[in-house]
């Protein structure tokens, strides 16, 4: 009877010890899983906020690009404006510079025209060999040289 | 890239010297240049000399970045 008792309870213990160690070992497998799990999607999550991080700075320096280029034809623009002005100013410029040499060869013909002692200079002529020299043969057909 | 256009063939095109006086005067019969029309030249090269001095002054302005600040004026 004494050996009867002590078998159940040397079942009843290995029973025991078989339940809990199968019990925990589910509950193990399942946190484990579930750690396993979680960090997978960590992992995922990572490499999303890496993604978009370099999406957003790609983003930005495109922007930054289309910006400079932006500036750069609106320079051009301007400068194109000012040249064209330049330019339409220059014309005119040139225009009175034209009519002002004239005017200043005018007044000094006429100052010496109206001065006695200046009269001579219109009729004297500038002798062939300096003339030849300034303004070559087609002024000097009086003496034509070897010269060009 | 530069932010200005090439400069205009209007300021880089060659300036004509002046043309020869006419012989109005003789020389021992034959013609010769008055000496005054001689000195008119003068003006007509100072004219010239103005006109390239204009057309320098255009080009340093056609081909300054906008934004710089003016030097000349």
């Amino acid at each position: 009877m004494k050996i009867i008792a002590w078998l159940i309870v040397v079942v009843l213990a290995v029973a025991g010890l078989e339940w809990h160690v199968h019990s925990r070992g589910y509950a193990a497998g399942v946190s484990d899983t579930q750690a396993a799990a979680d960090r997978k999607v960590a992992a995922a999550e990572s490499d999303t906020a890496l993604a978009r991080a370099e999406r957003d700075a790609a983003n930005v320096s495109l922007a930054n690009v289309q910006r400079s280029l932006d500036a750069q034809r609106a320079q051009l623009q301007v400068a194109n404006t000012i040249a064209d002005a330049a330019l339409v100013a220059n014309a005119t410029l040139q225009d009175q510079l034209t009519a002002a040499t004239a005017a200043r060869t005018a007044a000094m013909r006429k100052a010496a025209h109206d001065s006695p002692d200046c009269a001579d200079l219109a009729r004297l002529p500038v002798c062939p060999a300096v003339a030849e020299r300034l303004w070559g043969q087609a002024a000097d057909q009086a003496s034509p040289g070897p010269h060009h | 890239m530069p932010a200005y256009r090439p400069l205009d063939a209007v300021l880089t095109a060659p300036i004509t010297e002046p043309a020869a006086p006419a012989a109005n005067c003789q020389y021992q019969g034959k013609p010769a240049v008055c000496v005054l029309d001689g000195l008119a030249q003068i003006e007509q090269w100072r004219g010239k000399l103005n006109q390239a001095n204009a057309d320098r002054a255009t080009a340093a302005k056609v081909t300054k970045p906008p934004g710089a600040s003016d030097g000349l004026e």
